[in-house]
């Protein structure tokens, strides 16, 4: 089964859940162009909660929080992340809607997008957005890593019910939305606000998000050094209780994640080791991004570190 | 009625410069005197509001006719987005003495409106105010829009001066409104002589009702001097908004008392007019009025200051 | 073109005076060879070849002080020997790896300036199970967890190490009384002689820099007792010749070494030192001592370490030996570092006082005066000669207060009065 299908028809089954559920979106109508909402377009009783919306990204992302607000539970569906960069004022806006009230309102906006290499757009479209987004106070960012639990992230990040729900970012990275997955998991298992450890290992840890979390895998491999992998998940807020305890653990750290290094994310866990975890640190934290400048289409892939550098990394930090 | 350069073009009224009631308008159906008391609140409050020397703030005084409308033609089950001058709604929508100083004083730590000066008061669904330009507008349409979801026969209003009107996301909520028969009212205060925008900036004489119009939106324009035609078009906005027919904007033409217009432009005084030639003013109402409005506010003032020393 | 530095020789050991070259330009040397003589504070040392090549330029000359890190030659390459000169554009070369032969001690790698590098996780398991990170071997130019974890699993014993030693302060010189004011006629002697300038470097920088870092650190005090010796004297001219027997020249220093053990165990705050960094006063629970020694290069500290476990005659013995080894400057790093408290002599000399400076960071030191027979009133109020020597003990008032460092002193005037007492002690 492909991840797109599987994220179809967990968002028609997110409709099935709760009537106050609504999915909007250009083009949403006609099942969206990454098709997530195909399967509701499909479904007699579910069509009339899928709502299109004009090309008018800041609006959008406004009228979704002002429906949170109503009472309803929407889940705005971006074509590309373009639609939340040029979106960034209404949704800071939406960020801070709770908070402005005075009393920490509810705010049960769920956005989901993707983001990355993988359809050879190049460009905007292929850089990694999430640290844009994590920096945007009162929104909580999270980020799917294995294909698998794809479907898992979208049901678990539409879980707003909290008397303090905040608007909520899901990010989809292209090449997760193009993988197969043999089985789609219904549950992620875990609270979607955490950390969590995917692969055990002594000799170092690498902390991964995203389309990196395979090549993170992948890299372990291909260095035969027992390393452990995390997937940071949650990037904003970050788990930073997980985090750190799994910083200590080895005390020999590789951060790597897709775009640039430089202002990315990978730098704020840095902070956070060097913080709260300085004493366990036994090699330099070692960061292997993606590329700090603008990718053509046919470069697009160097958005994302390769398993070679990611691999080289583990085995200069566990060698150190 | 003799017309003066103060007048504006293309406005509709109920009232002459003399508060009469023109010969073939019905009266809203409205308790006119509370109206009155409540504008003059609005005109006392915001006298002092502007002696606490406030920062980014701005006087309403003019203006208070739509902004005390929108309080009145609401109903409890509907939601207002006020703009970043209009702490006139929540005064008139009954806020709390203490809360609306402790807020305007600033004094809120744990989230609150975007600046001193604003207020925010969710419990009688009047949303805070946003930091964003216009971003209220599409709030307020995304609310009005939940409201229908959820078969509630309820309206959102967001207010806002004609200014706003040259952005993207005001362009962009009349779309999203339109293609969704959102039941959303914006009550747009247009100024005369605006005092910030640019002559190039194309809202001097333009008539932002046409435009909305032009976008498919139900639009009327009326004469923000009189009270009683802003609050029958409003109500009328709403009631069509509440019976599923779609968004709606009400374009009021207003003048700033600091351009000193002749005293027919003033709302307040063209209701008192009306009052007065109804039998219905006495020098000792206004005495009262004037006096009650602004004793709850500096009393609650003192406490805040009182509890900062 | 590699460059051979002159490498991290050992914990507080920033530069050090190039003596004397073994290899000259075109020799061969081999990985671990010695090529150079260094000297330092602390001894004279040959620092081996971190490779095999070829010396192909002496970059400091004998005699000149070159900086740890200090490039001090260029080798050429190992099988043939380059034509030209280096230039400028040479790629960086690897840094010289350390010998563990350069520094018998430490062989943890350095910054340079005595700070070992290690990762912070190294550090905290090392201070959580009081592990010295400098006896830890980094074979990676630095220390890491698993290299203190290895160290932990074979301990090896080795000193606590101390910072750098200093000498004491000379003894004070009488002045003569001030002429009468009669007219001054000055004999033809000729021109008066050039002034002479000695270089200020080596041994006597050294010296010097050690001096001025206490002086100006720790907060000088001086306290000086009168000690009746007389009984001393007599025990010691009974055991001169008994040890004499055994080869061992017994004199006043080691009675006074274990007098001023025994004080320092009943006052352990003067065997102390005072971290400030850390804002701690490390308190010793190690006795040992310092001899300062005048050497021909200057004064020099061996060390006695453990005084508290060693016999009085091998007290005597060690102190011979580190003399002399000091003197003829053999004596090994382990030897010149590591005391918790310094006595210096003044004995020869004499003097009535002295104010010793601190053998920072030590917080006591005691100057030992000349014995002197001098009239004295004994208890039955008769006039006799008695043998009286001066003490006189300088601490650091931040550590050691006036009546810790007054008790300290009469603690060991205590045993020095009555060595019968040093008997019952046990030594």
């Amino acid at each position: 089964m492909s991840v797109l299908t599987s994220l179809s028809e967990m968002m028609a089954q997110l409709l099935r859940e709760d009537r106050r559920r609504v999915v909007l979106g250009e083009d949403a109508r006609d099942g969206g162009m990454l098709g997530l909402s195909r399967t509701c377009i499909a479904d007699g009783t579910l069509r009339e909660r899928v709502i299109a919306t004009p090309l008018s990204p800041t609006t959008a992302v406004a009228h979704a929080a002002g429906l949170a607000r109503g009472g309803a539970r929407p889940i705005l569906v971006f074509a590309s992340p373009l639609g939340l960069l040029e979106g960034l004022a209404g949704l800071r806006e939406a960020a801070r809607l709770g908070w402005r009230t005075g009393q920490s309102a509810a705010v049960p906006l769920l956005m989901v997008t993707p983001s990355g290499p993988g359809f050879g757009l190049g460009e905007e479209a292929a850089e990694a957005i999430e640290a844009t987004l994590a920096r945007v106070p009162g929104l909580r960012v999270l980020c799917a890593g294995q294909p698998a639990e794809a479907a898992a992230w979208l049901h678990a990040a539409a879980q707003l019910d909290d008397d303090d729900a905040v608007p909520t970012v899901l990010v989809l990275p292209r090449r997760v939305l193009l993988a197969d997955t043999d089985e789609a998991l219904p549950d992620l298992g875990r609270a979607c606000t955490s950390a969590a450890r995917i692969r055990d290992g002594q000799a170092a840890t690498v902390f991964a998000w995203g389309e990196t979390v395979q090549v993170a895998l992948d890299a372990v491999a291909h260095a035969q050094i027992d390393a452990a992998v995390v997937d940071v998940g949650c990037l904003a807020p970050l788990d930073a209780a997980t985090l750190v305890a799994e910083a200590k653990a080895t005390g020999k750290i590789v951060i790597a994640h897709a775009g640039p290094a430089a202002g990315g994310l990978g730098a704020e866990l840095a902070a956070l080791f060097a913080d709260q975890a300085i004493l366990h640190l036994d090699a330099p934290i070692t960061r292997v991004t993606g590329a700090d400048a603008p990718l053509s289409a046919a470069l697009e892939a160097q958005a994302v570190p390769t398993v070679a550098r990611v691999a080289e990394a583990i085995a200069h930090v566990a060698n150190y | 009625m003799e017309t003066t350069a103060w007048d504006p073009e293309g406005v509709t009224t109920v009232l002459d410069h003399s508060g009469r009631l023109s010969d073939q308008s019905r009266p809203p159906q409205v308790d006119i005197r509370a109206y009155y008391k409540a504008l003059v609140g609005a005109r006392r409050i915001d006298a002092r509001l502007g002696e606490l020397g406030l920062p980014m703030w701005a006087s309403c005084a003019g203006e208070e006719a739509p902004l005390v409308a929108t309080a009145l033609v609401a109903r409890p089950e509907d939601w207002i987005y006020p703009g970043s001058r209009d702490t006139a709604i929540a005064i008139a929508r009954g806020m709390d003495w203490d809360e609306l100083a402790r807020q305007v004083l600033g004094r809120h730590t744990g989230g609150g409106p975007a600046l001193p000066g604003r207020v925010c008061a969710d419990a009688l669904h009047v949303a805070p105010t946003t930091g964003a330009l216009g971003m209220h507008l599409p709030l307020a349409a995304g609310h009005a829009q939940a409201l229908r979801i959820a078969g509630r026969k309820a309206v959102a209003f967001a207010s806002f001066g004609e200014g706003l009107t040259t952005t993207g996301v005001f362009a962009e909520t009349l779309a999203l409104a339109t293609a969704n028969d959102v039941p959303l009212v914006l009550v747009c205060r247009s100024q005369q002589w605006p005092g910030q925008a640019p002559a190039e900036a194309g809202v001097v004489g333009d008539s932002v009702a046409d435009r909305a119009r032009a976008a498919g939106v139900w639009s009327r324009r009326v004469d923000g001097a009189d009270p009683l035609v802003v609050y029958a078009t409003l109500a009328a906005a709403a009631e069509r908004a509440r019976d599923g027919r779609g968004p709606a904007l009400v374009e009021a033409v207003v003048t700033q008392l600091v351009h000193e217009p002749p005293p027919h432009r003033d709302p307040v005084e063209r209701l008192r007019r009306h009052l007065e030639s109804t039998g219905a003013w006495t020098s000792t109402f206004q005495d009262v009025l004037d006096a009650e409005a602004v004793a709850h506010f500096d009393r609650a003032l003192a406490a805040q200051r009182g509890a900062r020393a | 073109m590699p460059e051979f530095k002159l490498p991290a020789i050992g914990e507080g050991v920033v530069e050090g005076e190039i003596v004397r070259w073994l290899k000259q330009p075109g020799d061969a040397v081999s990985a671990n060879e010695a090529i150079v003589e260094v000297m330092t504070d602390k001894a004279t040392v040959e620092i081996p070849s971190p490779r095999d090549a070829i010396v192909q330029e002496i970059v400091a000359a004998e005699g000149t002080i070159a900086a740890v890190g200090e490039v001090i030659a260029l080798f050429g390459d190992s099988a043939v020997v380059p034509a030209s000169k280096p230039t400028p554009a040479a790629p960086p070369p690897a840094p010289a790896p350390i010998s563990p032969a350069a520094a018998p001690v430490a062989a943890a790698p350095t910054n340079g300036a005595g700070k070992v590098l290690a990762t912070p996780a190294a550090r905290a398991h090392a201070r959580e199970h009081g592990i010295d990170l400098a006896a830890v071997s980094g074979d990676r130019g630095r220390v890491t967890k698993a290299d203190v974890l290895r160290a932990q699993a074979t301990p090896t014993p080795t000193p606590t190490p101390t910072p750098t030693p200093t000498p004491t302060s000379a003894p004070a010189v009488a002045q003569a009384p001030a002429p009468a004011p009669t007219p001054v006629v000055r004999r033809d002697l000729g021109a008066p002689a050039a002034d002479e300038t000695i270089p200020f470097r080596g041994m006597r920088r050294i010296i010097a820099d050690g001096l001025k870092k206490s002086y100006s650190t720790a907060v000088h005090y001086t306290y000086v007792e009168q000690v009746d010796v007389s009984k001393l004297v007599e025990v010691r001219k009974q055991a001169k010749n008994a040890a004499a027997e055994q080869g061992v020249a017994l004199s006043y220093l080691p009675f006074i070494v274990k007098a001023v053990v025994l004080a320092l165990k009943r006052y352990p705050i003067v065997n102390a030192e005072l971290d400030e960094a850390n804002a701690q006063v490390i308190v010793r629970k190690r006795y040992n001592i310092g001899i300062a020694t005048a050497t021909d290069n200057g004064l020099m500290v061996p060390v006695l370490h453990d005084a508290d476990r060693l016999s009085l005659l091998d007290v005597a013995r060690e102190i011979d030996r580190l003399s002399n080894a000091a003197r003829a400057m053999k004596a090994s790093r382990d030897e010149l570092t590591g005391s918790t408290f310094t006595i210096t002599s003044l004995g020869a000399i004499g003097g009535v006082l002295a104010t010793p400076i601190l053998n920072y960071p030590e917080v006591g030191i005691l100057g030992v005066h000349a014995i002197r027979k001098t009239p004295v009133v004994d208890d039955n109020d008769n006039i006799v000669i008695g043998h009286l020597m001066n003490l006189s003990v300088s601490l650091d008032h931040r550590v050691v207060d006036g009546f810790e460092g007054a008790s300290f002193l009469q603690e060991v005037r205590r045993y020095l009065e009555d060595p019968t007492l040093l008997l019952l002690a046990g030594i």
